[in-house]
């Protein structure tokens, strides 16, 4: 994974409106019918017209209809991150429902307990861990076999971390801790005890061997998605362990982790433990400015990067380029800045790999799409710029 | 309160809950949660609220002194747990908090809002909390 600038996406794009009501067996509009058409010419997709004759039936009543309409949407994510030129790609996402629900719903050991608000108007269902956590079945296997089929570039296989499930989850197994006449220092011994076992188990009983079986298929690279990582700054050091847990000394795999959007201090010192870490890759677009430049003064966002670059082993940095909570489209000049600037603390181009700040499942197909041709477009000027 | 209040701070604190409650006619509790209220809990059984709330999961109920002139809220149930209270344990905890602090008037109630909790969850924390007042109210 040492190639100069690498460029890669972060995993989810937006589900278009054919995937999910197609999915859902509701009524395809014309308007969605054309939107497929339309996006399976713009990026080359052959046979395309053969998921326009499958919407042309919706309502789909068969399941059989309804997954091979999930299948053409992993098709069209895979072949719009190629057509941008990205090096390494997935499908955005397009068969998973959620990434913890998909995660716990593959799990033993866990109940769903019903629906909860995550942020704004947007919620999910939520499980209390109540029994010994095993694996049910590889979670990802169907859908990697699947992209091994259809993709031509690299793939790299998002899936959500130990730390970020034990966080999104209840505890109803490890300790109850309702009984608050008890002495608040005992109490809180416990839960820390708790939450280091709890985590542990889903690291070694529930992710390991979900990896073990995607490595037994043949995947390379796998990314592990922390989003909850940095939620209690008491436990950044759990959270190292638990990735160290899920992957250590498994053979043949570059393992990587993704952070976004959280104050990346207080990941140091606790990271410098996290050796199975080959690639942390971090979002700093969505803190810099837009001016051109490679200063600290016109790179803010990316000044921290130098922390990374001081870690006492050699990961490669996975450098977030594109704000991915905004329409506005990076220019390709923008860009390369932000990696000029990031070669130069890192004073290696193998050890920067480019890619948006987080998934871009919140942008319309349109603004991802012209990110991402600006990005690879950006990373081509700045390798002209280093000689590469 | 959970990551603490400056001591400059504090004055404007004090005048603002003052510029809120005052000539309400109404029982006002000023409700600390997600976090430790002990370092702060002198200052605010001062303050011009009838009672002050605590979260007990975040609290321990030793820490908060004798001699309370003013009321106190006892954050017994967790909205962002799943595992249910008992009753006995919210009526314990209830009354070992209007013991040692000797307040007034003593409220039981959730540590903090209900919404990180499904609503059959909540639903039935609530219905316990009910339950536990009952129960304190048939001692008192």
């Amino acid at each position: 994974m040492l190639k100069p600038l690498l460029t890669h996406e972060m995993g989810s794009l937006a589900k278009p409106g054919w995937r999910v009501k197609g999915y859902a067996g509701k009524p395809v509009s014309e308007a969605d019918v054309e939107d497929a058409g339309s996006w399976g010419s713009k990026i080359g997709l052959d046979g395309h017209e053969e998921l326009l004759e499958l919407l042309g039936r919706a309502p789909l009543t068969s399941k059989g209809d309804r997954a091979e309409v999930a299948r053409w949407s992993s098709r069209y994510g895979v072949r719009l991150l190629e057509s941008a030129g990205l090096d390494v790609v997935y499908d955005g996402e397009q068969q998973r429902s959620e990434m913890y629900a998909w995660a716990v719903a593959h799990a033993n050991g866990f109940e769903f307990k019903g629906t909860v608000r995550s942020w704004d108007n947007k919620y999910y269902s939520k499980a209390a861990v109540t029994g010994d956590i095993s694996l049910g079945e590889p979670y990802h296997h169907e859908e990697f076999g699947f992209l091994q089929d259809v993709a031509r570039a690299d793939l790299k296989v998002p899936i959500t971390g130990a730390y970020t499930l034990a966080d999104w989850s209840y505890d109803e197994r490890y300790f109850a801790d309702t009984d608050l006449t008890a002495p608040l220092s005992a109490r809180k011994a416990g839960r820390k005890d708790a939450r280091r076992s709890f985590t542990l188990d889903i690291a070694r009983n529930l992710i390991r061997p979900n990896v073990e079986a995607l490595l037994g298929l043949g995947a390379q690279w796998i990314q592990i998605d922390e989003p909850g990582g940095s939620t209690d700054p008491e436990e950044l050091d759990l959270f190292a362990e638990s990735f160290n847990a899920s992957v250590e000394g498994l053979p043949d795999g570059f393992f990587s982790t993704h952070l976004c959007f959280s104050d990346y201090n207080l990941f140091f010192p606790a990271i410098e433990a996290m050796t199975g870490c080959g690639q942390f890759a971090v979002g700093f677009a969505n803190y810099d400015t837009r001016d051109l430049g490679v200063t600290d003064e016109t790179r803010p966002g990316y000044v921290v990067i130098k922390k990374f670059r001081d870690l006492p082993y050699r990961p490669v940095l996975g450098l977030g380029v594109l704000d991915i909570h905004t329409d506005f489209v990076e220019p390709p000049e923008l860009v390369r800045d932000r990696i000029l600037y990031a070669v130069d603390v890192f004073g290696d181009p193998n050890l920067i790999h480019v890619t948006p700040d987080c998934g871009l499942r919140t942008r319309s197909w349109d603004v991802a799409y012209a990110k991402l041709v600006n990005m690879v477009e950006g990373t081509e000027q700045a390798k002209k710029e280093l000689g590469l | 309160m959970f990551h603490g209040i400056d001591d400059a701070d504090w004055k404007h604190f004090e005048e603002s809950v003052g510029i809120v409650t005052e000539g309400l006619g109404a029982t006002t509790v000023l409700h600390t949660y997600f976090g430790d209220a002990s370092p702060w809990i002198e200052r605010l059984r001062e303050l011009p609220v009838d009672a002050v709330g605590v979260d007990f999961f975040e609290t321990d109920a030793r820490s908060l002194g004798s001699g309370w002139e003013c009321g106190v809220l006892v954050g017994a149930v967790n909205g962002r747990r799943s595992n249910m209270e008992s009753v006995d344990e919210i009526v314990r905890l209830a009354r070992m908090v209007g013991e040692s602090t000797g307040a007034p008037s003593v409220f039981v109630s959730t540590i903090s809002d209900l919404e990180l909790l499904p609503r059959d969850l909540a639903a039935e924390k609530v219905r316990r909390l009910g339950e536990a007042a009952g129960l304190l109210r048939e001692e008192a």
